[in-house]
């Protein structure tokens, strides 16, 4: 019996990265007797040691199971169920996970790894999921040429800043800011999801040398020989300016930080929600460390500014999945001034964002760097261009096209 | 997922409820500015009273908090460390913070001044990385003239790695041949990274076994920079040389594994099986090298 597996709507090894969210799995017999009747498989996985796990379900909404059964027309049609990431069990490497199909007589007739492929709290890596992590990150950065350019280019002081901050599109545009940086590591490595550092918890895993690097006293960053990130350079320059300002994130949190509770008890609707850009966005960026992450037009030359936004990113998505909030038509998921008044433009629901649109004309800034936002093989969401609102039903919690393919490992 | 498609997973709060929430924090947001300026309150109480204070909630309080920043004359150094804190991290809100701008930068330009290092350092580096050309020129003339240095020329040069131009290249050069200490090398050197006449340079120190595992760790930074298949040739060179310090081999290793030719590095049968006598020899167990040597076998192994 030969099957053809389709995940995510496509047979390419490329696209088998799930998440928690459901994915469509197309299967269909490719020799069967096309005047035979159906021909029952039964769905069920392979899992390494310590791996992924996955589960089934008949449609998107329907509950998941460990097995499922499965009746393919003997005429080659096919049938599409879904697979997902079983919550709190993801992969920590590629293909850790498999789809395997059984016949009725128990005998395996197929085999697809897969990774569940989940943003992680950076201090929990293992060693090589970080040392993933850092090669990709390393060689986007490309002498701080190529497309990491792009990425410092738009994180700059003002009108681009003002696309980005301090109104309502903060969340939305970094969003799509990380995501985007996310899927240029994935077209390095697949296996690599962009981590996040939990500035409200002590951190020693992660500033080390073989990570993000230790200041020496004068603030520029020491990262050991076996560490790719030595070669990091931004605007002509290597190496990353960080100075210590006397609370080491490795050893304990700052207590000028807002710690997670805190953030998530500012409020149930969005215009509450959004007050956390300054505590404990703003306080992450100057609590811990001059130099570069301490202001804006430089915070993106320093690597770790990037695990910073995934937390900040995460922490919205909590918030969302608190409160049910992933429904941009639902006042309390965003902010809409009142009589039909408007924000900056960048930062309405129905806005597209710079870069991404292009748009040079005032008050967008006068350059757009880095093109559309990059796709993905696994979602089609949230397309090159994305508006503000796109950036919401990230899990397609509203509508299943809406999943931009990520999840958080401490968010369902 | 759990709530899939709930309007509100959470007991939905009133308005009535979220507006008394709002106004019993925005109360003890002004409770914590009065304690912030209450003299009588130890140092740590006060500090930690600044860190709930908005300075964007009010134009009185950011001035409040401002003047925190600026007089040394009545309050310590701690507590005017937390105000710039404060205000540093206010001004990530960019939109809000626009019209509070112009002060910030006047009064960072007055901080520049001070006596504590610590606190001088930090507004000219906040000002540095907001491009003042002011503080920059400041920053060059000391360089150039000690005596009118605002800074160390250690953090002076660091601070300028974000402001390179050739007038800064031409102190860097200066720098580096002649260095006041270790540090200040290290640092004209950064600058000099980007410096397109420096490249033989740098493929000279990178070689020079020399020269502290720092500075040609530098070295090869920049010339991964400025000529990176020099720096690839350089590299392979470096890993194979088994009289070279072991750092050295681990960062020529760790160049090749993530920005070499990957069919070039698997057809090459030396370096493929120095990496394999490598992996295989216990006397580098617990070393970069060994960790090197490792990852360049699963990027790049044959």
């Amino acid at each position: 019996m030969k099957l053809e597996f389709a995940i995510n709507n496509s047979v390419d090894p490329a696209a088998r990265y799930l998440t928690w969210s459901p994915s469509p799995l197309r299967l269909r017999l490719l020799d069967a007797d096309p005047t035979g009747g159906p021909i029952r498989v039964t769905l069920t996985e392979s899992a390494a040691p310590g791996g992924g796990s996955i589960r089934f379900s008949t449609g998107p909404t329907t509950a998941a199971t460990a097995t499922l059964a499965v009746d393919l027309p003997s005429t080659g049609a096919s049938v599409t169920v879904f697979v997902r990431g079983k919550y709190g069990s993801p992969s920590s490497a590629d293909g850790d996970v498999s789809v395997v199909a059984t016949d009725a007589a128990g005998q395996q007739v197929a085999k697809v790894p897969v990774m569940v492929r989940i943003r992680k709290n950076a201090n929990s890596l293992t060693v090589p999921e970080r040392d993933r992590f850092v090669s990709a990150f390393a060689k986007l950065n490309n002498r701080g040429s190529g497309r990491f350019r792009d990425f410092r280019d738009m994180h700059v002081d003002g009108p681009a800043s003002q696309q980005a901050h301090g109104g309502p599109g903060f969340l939305p545009w970094h969003r799509a800011y990380t995501l985007d940086l996310e899927r240029e590591l994935q077209a390095i490595d697949p296996s690599v999801a962009l981590p996040y550092w939990r500035f409200d918890q002590k951190a020693p895993f992660v500033f080390t040398r073989d990570f993000m690097g230790v200041p020496d006293p004068l603030g520029t960053v020491q990262f050991s020989p076996s560490n790719p990130l030595q070669f990091w350079s931004t605007d002509g320059a290597g190496g990353v300016n960080r100075t210590p300002r006397g609370v080491d994130p490795a050893v304990r949190a700052s207590p000028a930080v807002a710690n997670e509770k805190a953030t998530l008890d500012l409020g149930t609707d969005y215009v509450d929600f959004i007050g956390m850009e300054g505590n404990p966005h703003g306080a992450a960026h100057v609590s811990y460390f001059g130099g570069y992450i301490s202001s804006i037009p430089t915070a993106a030359k320093d690597p770790l500014f990037f695990l910073l936004h995934c937390n900040v990113d995460r922490l919205w998505a909590k918030w969302q999945q608190q409160n049910g909030r992933f429904d941009a038509s639902s006042s309390p998921s965003y902010m809409v001034r009142p009589g039909g008044q408007r924000f900056l433009v960048g930062h309405n629901l129905g806005d597209s964002m710079w870069p991404w649109n292009g748009l040079t004309t005032p008050p967008r800034p006068q350059t757009a760097p880095g093109g559309f936002l990059a796709d993905s093989p696994c979602v089609s969401a949230p397309g090159p261009s994305p508006l503000v609102r796109d950036m919401l039903d990230y899990g397609g919690t509203v509508n299943a096209l809406a999943a931009l393919g990520f999840a958080y490992d401490d968010v369902q | 997922m759990a709530s899939l498609k709930t309007k509100s997973g959470a007991q939905p709060a009133t308005k009535k409820s979220a507006q008394a929430l709002q106004r019993r924090r925005a109360a003890v947001r002004k409770e914590a500015l009065s304690h912030a300026l209450d003299a009588s309150r130890t140092v740590a109480a006060r500090v930690k009273a600044l860190s709930v204070v908005d300075v964007l909630e009010d134009v009185s309080v950011f001035s409040d908090v401002l003047d925190v920043l600026l007089d040394g004359e009545t309050n310590p150094l701690p507590l005017r460390l937390a105000a710039l804190e404060c205000l540093q991290a206010a001004s990530f809100r960019e939109q809000q913070f626009a019209p509070y701008r112009r002060r910030y930068i006047a009064a960072l330009r007055r901080v520049c001044k001070v006596s504590d290092l610590g606190l001088r350092s930090r507004v000219i580096g906040i000002l540095v990385r907001d491009g003042d050309t002011r503080t920059i020129d400041q920053l060059l003339d000391g360089l150039r003239d000690p005596q009118r240095g605002l800074l160390p020329p250690e953090k002076a040069l660091q601070l300028l790695v974000d402001s390179i131009h050739s007038g800064v290249y031409e102190v860097a050069k200066t720098i580096a041949a002649t260095p006041p200490n270790q540090a200040a090398r290290r640092e004209a050197l950064r600058i000099l990274g980007g410096d397109t006449e420096s490249t033989g340079y740098f493929a000279d120190l990178l070689r020079n076994k020399s020269e502290p595992v720092e500075v040609r760790q530098l070295a090869a930074t920049s010339l991964n920079q400025l000529a990176p298949d020099r720096l690839l040739a350089a590299a392979r060179d470096l890993a194979m040389d088994e009289a070279e310090d072991t750092d050295i081999r681990s960062l020529g290793l760790t160049a090749l594994a993530n920005f070499g030719d990957l069919s070039a590095l698997r057809s090459d049968a030396a370096l493929q099986t120095s990496v394999d006598q490598l992996s295989a020899a216990q006397a580098y167990d617990g070393t970069h090298l060994k960790t090197a040597a490792a990852s360049f076998k699963r990027l790049c192994g044959a």
